[in-house]
């Protein structure tokens, strides 16, 4: 990954948008913008303003205790949402592996495939008996043995972290592999 | 992804159990056929369950039993390259070495 635009591709393919967030929160601030507008107008050219007007709605609002309560802590919620939007990063499982010629971004579930495919050839097991939970920084391998054929966890180790390596050269990623005492019969 | 070859080899259950049917047969003077096996797990090595008819000879029965034991151990582990926990024996019958039961 070598420029700019690349950088800024990768990483608005690894982070989730926030443009919906952003214009959900601008449609209902425009809206409710537009109607007290609209009502200060109407009331500067006469005496009948809306149906329903801002300060009708404000003074309806304080006059109920149990209202009010309930509609700050429906504003709180949503700004609460609204903040943790906007502060946490918003990672979408994906990660870029590495490639000196080309940008590549695959999901995590794609990596953790490929790993635990190689901790089963590892291991002498059937692809299904390896499980693989991908996080941002650790990979958590879970074997399975056959029944009888003990697993070496050294070699799982080395395969796994030969799978990190080729994905990511920087590292980042720490392997832990488990190896069940219970095995399988295969079948 | 990390260059290691393809593939895997992995041994049945039931390519297991005839090889220890045929492993213990031969101890037991039986035909393959007659000694029913059975495998389990046992925190991750083979646990073996037999049970057969045995020919009479002029060894006791238990004598037999644990020879058939050695047998599994040993030369069925070798045969299929599994570790083996526990073989249990269980003689149900002792039968003529044609195969005609004396009671």
């Amino acid at each position: 990954m070598n420029t700019r635009q690349q950088r800024v591709f990768a990483r608005r393919m690894i982070h989730r948008s926030r443009s919906t967030a952003v214009v959900v929160t601008l449609s209902v601030v425009a809206l409710v913008a537009a109607w007290a507008g609209v009502e200060e107008v109407l009331r500067m050219l006469g005496p009948t303003g809306l149906a329903l007007s801002p300060q009708s709605v404000v003074a309806a609002v304080v006059a109920s205790p149990a209202l009010a309560a309930l509609t700050a802590a429906a504003l709180a919620v949503v700004g609460l949402v609204l903040v943790v939007i906007a502060v946490t990063p918003g990672r979408r499982g994906r990660r870029v592996l590495a490639d000196d010629r080309a940008l590549i971004i695959a999901d995590d579930a794609v990596l953790a495939g490929a790993i635990s495919r190689s901790a089963a050839t590892a291991a002498r097991v059937p692809p299904g008996q390896t499980r693989t939970a991908l996080g941002r920084r650790r990979a958590d391998v879970s074997v399975v043995p056959l029944s009888g054929y003990p697993v070496s966890a050294e070699a799982v180790d080395a395969a796994v972290d030969a799978t990190l390596r080729a994905a990511s050269p920087t590292g980042g990623t720490a392997a832990r592999v488990r190896i069940d005492t219970r095995g399988r019969i295969p079948a | 992804m990390n260059g290691a070859p393809g593939g895997h080899v992995i041994v049945r259950g039931r390519a297991i159990e005839r090889t220890f049917a045929a492993v213990a047969a031969s101890t037991l003077g039986v035909a393959p056929g007659d000694v029913s096996v059975k495998i389990a797990d046992e925190r991750g090595v083979l646990r073996v369950d037999i049970r057969s008819r045995c020919a009479r000879s002029a060894e006791s029965v238990v004598e037999i039993a644990g020879r058939t034991r050695e047998a599994v151990l040993t030369e069925g582990a070798l045969l299929t390259g599994s570790q083996i926990g526990t073989v249990r024996v269980r003689i149900t019958d002792l039968i003529e070495p044609k195969g005609r039961k004396l009671s």
